[in-house]
């Protein structure tokens, strides 16, 4: 097939040109976002954004089977009392009993994305071929107490999905989101969150991201954010094939907070990519990030995180760690914290850390009695813990916790020195 | 009883224990001492297991155990306890949690029965008192941000926890201010009965008014080259090492 947009398309790119033919609403403006995607394709080793996350590599493979795919069920989260809002091949849908205070509905239209993610071409694909779009609001001052869960289902042909949310002035929202495999993977789920938190709103992210051995995913939130507005975000990352774990955030009002914590454990040949863009373009605005890599096998995590303080953004009090454990010597970690500062009165800090388990502190707790596997295990669950001790809700903390040990005994690996027991 | 027969062992390329024999009964405490380098921590680490120290030649018993055959955690069952000379730090592992599953798992190796939550509770607030240790400090993580005397005092508060056949003490003493001094004494004299053994490695004498030892040797050069009553470490205060350097 030739086409004018992409040069060269691979055969999954051709395939992405067809569903853009397909698509029957809202036409132009989806070829518009196409034609952005089309300028680099899928994003490739050669862009610097994506050096560790080749997607055009990844989805030029043999498609894995889509009837290889086992979507874990029940979810996880089923049992924590939340409104489910399922992403599947039907699209967005939902039962009844939507909480006060919140809507929901889905339109044809192609809003236009937002600034930081408007030349994303991971974004501009989403916008192009995502079908309809949920619109999620929160009122004015309302308080949503329950989770909304949102559960990435899809286990057949590659997907885009695109959802907006907005919370208004003084409403809160917990979000959890998930994509849970425990076998094969999905072909390639792409989605993309829009978020636009108002002046003092509160919004609560808790994500779980196990996309299979074999998926290819992509999960990018952009948010705005309003004077006064909090955003947190709690991750567990498993990884996949290739998964991409990306959030931008813009401070567009002063005095705004942003706290992002996250978690990688990556086994098997699995490749888990955390990615995070924020631009400080008010005054006062505080992030606090950490993130912890877990590696065993022969997995690749990826790091890259960037604070971007305009000249607006005085007293910005930026924080960002990234640290990294390795189980095994095959394992690889890259980690990228990159700091560009135009204000002159501001807070910014970045460290990164990798290592081995340290074979002192194993000798001191087994001196005192606890085997090599306990011992191992125990310094793991304390180094990623550090992450869930923040989480607020003391039921997500814990399954949070549960999935680190299920991943730590996992079969095949024998990172914790099994075979000397 | 410990006993160490003629051992040997080795740290990566160069050879530190030559030929190290030494015996400890049961309900005596021997005090060994020596000059900076000579092997003392070596020796500690050994008998309990260390993996990097390589034994070449010799053997370590508890009783009739050959604990050169056991992995660290099973020695730590069978009763070897090592206050180490510079402990941990261990960021994320709360305290109270470690030391109940280290117990716990101690005596599940020998076939004990598990201490219940509220019995161990009754237990650590009954033993931190006796070591001088908050219970701030215990609900931190285990030794972050702790003094050096402190970190030798939840040393001791796990030697009064478990209760071990064999309590191998390096260098308890140093960095500890005089009540501290007195309160090893304490925890040591409390535990003191016809069946444990202590092996107490110091450089100085003062520890050894709180903790009367039956024996006193002198470490250098990897070997034991001297031994003696308890008036050896008096008079070595004076003399120093000179001797026993050139002779090894
Ligand atoms: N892991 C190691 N790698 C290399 N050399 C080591 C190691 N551990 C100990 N050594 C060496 O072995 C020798 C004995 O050290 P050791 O720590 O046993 O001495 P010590 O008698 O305890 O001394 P101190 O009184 O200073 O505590 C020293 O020369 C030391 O440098
Ligand atoms: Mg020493």
């Amino acid at each position: 097939m030739s086409n004018p947009l992409l040069v060269n398309p691979t055969a999954f790119e051709a395939n992405l040109l067809s569903a853009l033919a397909a698509q029957t609403s809202d036409v132009d403006d989806r070829k518009l976002a196409f034609e952005s995607f089309a300028r680099t394709g899928l994003p490739h080793r050669r862009m610097e954004a994506w050096k560790w996350t080749d997607f055009r590599t990844a989805l030029n493979k043999d498609a894995p089977k889509a009837d290889s795919a086992h979507l874990l069920t029940p979810s996880l989260f089923s049992g924590i009392g939340a409104f489910t809002i399922t992403l599947d091949e039907q699209g967005p849908h939902w039962g009844d009993n939507v909480p006060n205070g919140m809507t929901l509905r889905l339109t044809d239209d192609v809003p236009k994305l937002m600034d930081i993610v408007g030349d994303h071409p991971m974004a501009n694909l989403a916008a192009a071929l995502c079908g309809q779009t949920l619109i999620i609001t929160v009122s004015e001052d309302a308080i949503i107490h329950a989770p909304i869960h949102l559960r990435r289902a899809v286990t057949g042909a590659p997907s885009h999905m695109r959802v907006l949310i907005s919370v208004d002035r003084g409403g809160s929202l917990k979000l959890i989101e998930s994509i849970e495999f425990d076998k094969g993977g999905v072909d390639f789920d792409n989605l993309l969150t829009e978020l636009r938190l108002g002046e003092n709103a509160s919004f609560n992210r808790t994500v779980y991201c196990n996309s299979g051995d074999d998926g290819v995913d992509m999960s990018l939130l952009a948010a705005e954010l309003q004077a006064e507005a909090q955003f947190d975000q709690y991750v567990l990352l498993s990884g996949g094939q290739k998964a991409r774990f990306e959030t931008c955030l813009h401070f567009k009002g002063e005095e705004a907070r942003a706290k992002m914590m996250s978690a990688a454990l990556l086994g098997n040949k699995r490749h888990g990519d955390l990615t995070s863009h924020i631009v400080h373009e008010a005054a006062g605005c505080i992030t606090e990030q950490q993130h912890k890599t877990v590696l065993k096998d022969q997995a690749m995590g990826v790091f890259q995180g960037k604070f971007l303080v305009e000249r607006e953004g005085q007293k910005t009090d930026a924080n960002m760690q990234a640290n990294a454990m390795l189980l095994s010597d095959q394992a690889t970690i890259n980690h990228k914290p990159e700091l560009e500062i135009y204000a002159d009165d501001v807070l910014c800090a970045h460290g990164s850390t990798s290592g081995a388990l340290d074979e002192e502190a194993i000798f001191y707790l087994r001196q005192r009695g606890l085997t090599q596997v306990a011992a191992r295990s125990l310094l793991v669950e304390a180094f990623v813990g550090e992450v869930f001790d923040e989480i607020d809700d003391e039921d997500i903390a814990a399954l949070f916790r549960q999935q680190t040990l299920t991943w730590l005994f996992s079969e095949k690996s024998d990172s914790l020195g099994k075979q000397s027991e | 009883m410990l006993k160490i027969e003629n051992l040997h062992a080795r740290v990566e390329e160069s050879e530190i224990l030559k030929g190290l024999s030494l015996t400890v009964p049961a309900g005596e405490v021997h005090a060994i001492m020596g000059p900076n380098g000579s092997g003392k921590s070596t020796l500690s680490h050994t008998i309990a297991g260390r993996d990097d120290y390589e034994v070449t030649s010799g053997g370590v018993y508890l009783n009739d155990t050959d604990l050169l055959t056991l992995d660290p955690n099973e020695r730590a069952a069978a009763g070897v306890f090592l206050s180490f000379q510079h402990p941990m730090e261990i960021p994320g592992v709360a305290t109270m949690n470690f030391i109940r599953t280290a117990l716990n798992s101690q005596r599940k190796e020998r076939g004990e029965e598990e201490v219940s939550a509220a019995d161990f509770l009754r237990l650590i607030r009954e033993k931190a008192k006796l070591v001088g240790l908050s219970d701030e400090k215990l609900k931190r993580p285990f030794n972050v941000g702790f003094s050096g005397g402190e970190k030798k005092r939840m040393e001791m508060l796990q030697m009064a926890i478990f209760k071990p056949q064999v309590c191998i003490m390096d260098e308890t003493d140093s960095g500890l201010d005089i009540d501290a001094l007195k309160m090893v004494g304490d925890v040591v004299n409390a535990i003191r009965d016809e069946k444990r053994s202590f092996l107490v490695i110091t450089h100085y004498q003062r520890l050894l008014d709180y903790i009367k030892p039956d024996r006193v040797h002198v470490l250098a050069g990897g070997k034991i080259v001297k031994s003696g009553g308890p008036e050896l470490a008096v008079e070595l205060e004076t003399s120093g090492y000179d001797q026993f350097i050139e002779a090894a």
